[in-house]
């Protein structure tokens, strides 16, 4: 398809692809996904991790303090139950990277994701759902007034709002 | 008036998706003391809830965390809200017609 997308939202960690998946994330208003490997999409304008994006896993928090200096490195995934620390997420902002929590696991632990958004930026925060079935299917205005409500900050808004702004930078910026 | 906003939810059971919106409905605050939410219509898997403009919000913010039910849009009034929940449907019966030999209803 060679539409231009020009508003929407992206799914940041979409696992599995079948038809009734991207028709509901399609419902939702995403339109552009980021795949774990390469797979064929109808609707979706699709992007591959480690392809099109740089990105590495942080299980730790040590790890994060050896990716946030890689130069290669665009999207740092984070272990959602090891929250960084304030100037972690500071340093992150001022190499350029984008810090990924996967939301899933938080869900159930809210006083966990209100820890996180008190260290993190709105400016380099990526929220990924891992979407593995039907039923993680979220609707991205849903998790923002979530996040706004949680974090008490209208702010919060801004990394879903902005999430095909971000991509665009990231696909765009590999090259150089 | 309060004004109203219809939300339409999708969800794997619209029902039990109702019910646990209601369960977490104080989290709006005293606005739910006074106003209540608008059940208007489920079909099949679409669930049409109205309310109060200030609180969508927070129950936007309820239903992320409930799991299989999501926001699909968002409306102004009921009528516009049955008439697209109507239309993006995803119908969970087949009717088939009736077999040759007899009217006798068939089971599901």
């Amino acid at each position: 398809m060679a539409s231009v997308v020009r508003r929407g939202f992206v799914e940041w960690d979409l696992a599995t692809v079948t038809p009734e998946i991207e028709k509901a994330l399609w419902e939702v208003g995403v339109r552009a996904v980021l795949l774990r490997a390469e797979a064929e999409t109808a609707l979706l304008a699709p992007f591959v991790r480690g392809v099109d994006v740089n990105w590495a896993e942080a299980r730790g928090r040590d790890k994060f303090n050896v990716y946030v200096y890689r130069e290669e490195v665009q999207i740092i995934r984070v272990n959602p139950h090891a929250p960084l620390t304030r100037d972690q997420v500071r340093a992150a902002r001022r190499y350029g990277k984008y810090v990924e929590l996967p939301l899933r696991p938080l869900l159930r632990d809210l006083p966990l994701l209100a820890r996180w958004l008190e260290v993190l930026e709105p400016e380099v925060a990526i929220f990924s759902t891992p979407v593995e079935s039907l039923r993680d299917v979220k609707s991205p205005l849903d998790v923002a007034a979530l996040l706004v409500e949680i974090g008490r900050d209208e702010g919060w808004a801004l990394p879903i709002k902005s999430s095909l702004g971000v991509l665009t930078e990231l696909v765009a910026g590999r090259d150089d | 008036m309060t004004k109203y906003r219809y939300l339409l939810v999708r969800a794997e059971d619209p029902a039990v998706c109702y019910v646990q919106l209601l369960e977490r409905y104080m989290l709006t605050g005293f606005l739910s003391l006074v106003h209540a939410p608008r059940l208007v219509a489920i079909y099949d898997d679409m669930l049409v809830v109205g309310v109060p403009r200030e609180a969508v919000r927070a129950v936007r913010a309820v239903l992320a965390l409930l799991d299989g039910c999501r926001t699909v849009k968002v409306v102004g009034t009921a009528k516009r809200a049955k008439a697209v929940a109507a239309s993006i449907r995803n119908k969970l019966r087949t009717w088939k017609p009736l077999s040759d030999d007899g009217y006798q209803s068939t089971e599901l």
